[in-house]
């Protein structure tokens, strides 16, 4: 609660409040995921919608509520992309609108191959490891994942080792 | 070491997913407006979500003769579920919700029942998992004169007098406290108080109601017959439109009935929500199956 004071908020922001500290870096985190800016910016306003009609996020708990479902959206979307890209390249024949190579080259191999891990992992791990590296801190990360700050450190570690693994177990040591 | 090795491994990788653009809060904040005058087009039976809608379908069962004019606010209980495969949420009414005091998590019933002022029912022996309390909600509905006759002209419903003595006249829905208790896994229970709805005396509502729902494309002999059915069973009234692909069942519950909504979500597994009231409760009940929803209510009838 101290730590929400720090940042100007009250112990149970309002969704103003909440939408101005948080708008812009919740993006992101779902735009290291979601390759589409403006449909990154659709899920990031979607998530502040659903915290505002769920009564059991409202309230201290509020940021870690957010950064956890966004990354959630985030992940759940990436995963319903994949499955509508197969699903259009079965049918492709009869599509109305033909795949257009051009979005499909946008993405690097690179970014392709760590979303599919981060997608094929554990979600807290992944989780973990978007807010990591959109460097949020180890508190701010405690509150999303709901466990105990003192729990970061370890808990980090483990998600470095299996994202490691999984990546090598698909890609080779690379 | 190997732990910093890998940390600087894997945050290599994931350096390569940093945006290479900046997120527009202006552009957001206006999306978010949009969003948010737009009401959730499923789960609106979550109670604080559906109180907007019911306000405005509960006063197409409140009859004048019960008005009294010495009064300042008429209140009603309100109690029992129906269901109108409408989408209420295109009403032409200007809408509020506002929630009064912060929810909190509590660590065992008792708490809950010192915060919401009433005792909980939860089926016995359940394992209960977090339990938070809500502020109560208060619903507020402001009579637009100017958009309830452009929604009505927009239609063809040129037979319906809106007077202009309708303009600002407000109509008030109490909600709450609601406790939300998660029991074994994935079911829910959301329980409160009957709704209290409160409406200025003198104000023809039904007349009003039936002007709203003409507004949003129901036919004159239609609006009459439903405003008969709901007045002989006033009912907290759930807008379900037609074209949501939800399956609604009335099923016994004690000595009288619940109603039961199972949303097959296309991305989620189904949920099964059943709406009872018991022991001078209401109760939401949900869970990932009917059968699951059922056997929980029916320990708490």
């Amino acid at each position: 609660m101290a730590a929400l004071r720090e940042r100007g908020l009250s112990e149970s922001p309002n969704l103003d409040e909440l939408f101005s500290a948080h708008y812009a870096r919740l993006a992101r985190v779902i735009g290291r995921v979601i390759q589409d800016p403006a449909r990154a910016e659709e899920i990031a306003v979607e998530v502040f919608v659903k915290w505002s009609r769920n009564a059991q996020a409202q309230g201290p708990a509020a940021e870690g509520w957010l950064y956890r479902t966004a990354t959630r959206e985030a992940l759940d979307e990436w995963r319903r992309q994949g499955r509508r890209e197969r699903f259009e390249k079965l049918f492709a024949p009869f599509a109305a609108k033909p795949i257009d190579p051009e979005k499909a080259l946008l993405a690097s191999a690179e970014q392709k191959r760590v979303r599919v891990v981060l997608a094929a992992m554990d979600k807290r791990a992944a989780t973990l490891l978007l807010l990591w590296s959109e460097e949020l801190s180890y508190r701010e990360i405690a509150a999303a994942l709901d466990v105990n700050p003192n729990y970061v450190g370890s808990l980090l570690s483990r998600a470095q080792e299996a994202f490691r693994k999984e990546y090598r177990r698909r890609y080779g040591n690379e | 070491m190997e732990t910093n090795e890998n940390a600087a491994w894997v945050a290599e990788r994931l350096a390569t997913l940093r945006p290479d653009w900046e997120a527009n809060p202006s552009r957001a904040s206006v999306l978010l407006k949009e969003r948010m005058e737009i009401q959730p087009r499923s789960r609106r039976w979550v109670f604080a979500m559906a109180a907007t809608t019911a306000v405005v379908a509960f006063a197409l069962v409140l009859p004048e003769g019960r008005l009294k004019a010495q009064e300042l606010w008429y209140r009603f209980i309100v109690k029992s579920f129906s269901v109108v495969r409408l989408d209420l949420s295109n009403a032409p009414l200007r809408a509020s919700i506002e929630t009064n005091g912060p929810t909190r998590e509590v660590p065992d019933l008792q708490a809950a029942a010192a915060y919401a002022g009433f005792a909980s029912v939860v089926p016995a022996g359940a394992l209960l998992g977090k339990t938070v309390v809500t502020g109560p909600i208060h619903v507020k509905q402001v009579v637009d004169v100017a958009a309830l006759r452009g929604a009505l002209e927009k239609v063809g419903a040129h037979d319906v007098r809106v007077p202009d003595e309708w303009s600002g006249v407000t109509i008030r829905m109490e909600v709450g406290p609601m406790v939300i208790s998660e029991i074994q896994g994935d079911a829910q229970i959301i329980q409160a108080k009957p709704f209290e709805l409160q409406v200025p005396p003198g104000f023809p509502l039904a007349g009003f109601s039936e002007a709203v729902f003409r507004s949003l494309g129901v036919p004159a002999w239609k609006a009459t017959l439903m405003a008969n059915q709901f007045a002989k069973n006033p009912a907290w009234l759930l807008d379900v439109p037609e074209d949501e692909a939800v399956e609604l069942e009335e099923v016994r519950i004690g000595d009288g009935t619940g109603l039961l909504i199972v949303d097959p979500s296309e991305e989620k597994a189904e949920r099964a929500t059943l709406l009872f009231s018991a022991k001078g409760r209401i109760f939401a009940v949900s869970s990932a199956s009917k059968e699951r929803s059922l056997q929980l209510a029916r320990t708490i009838e």
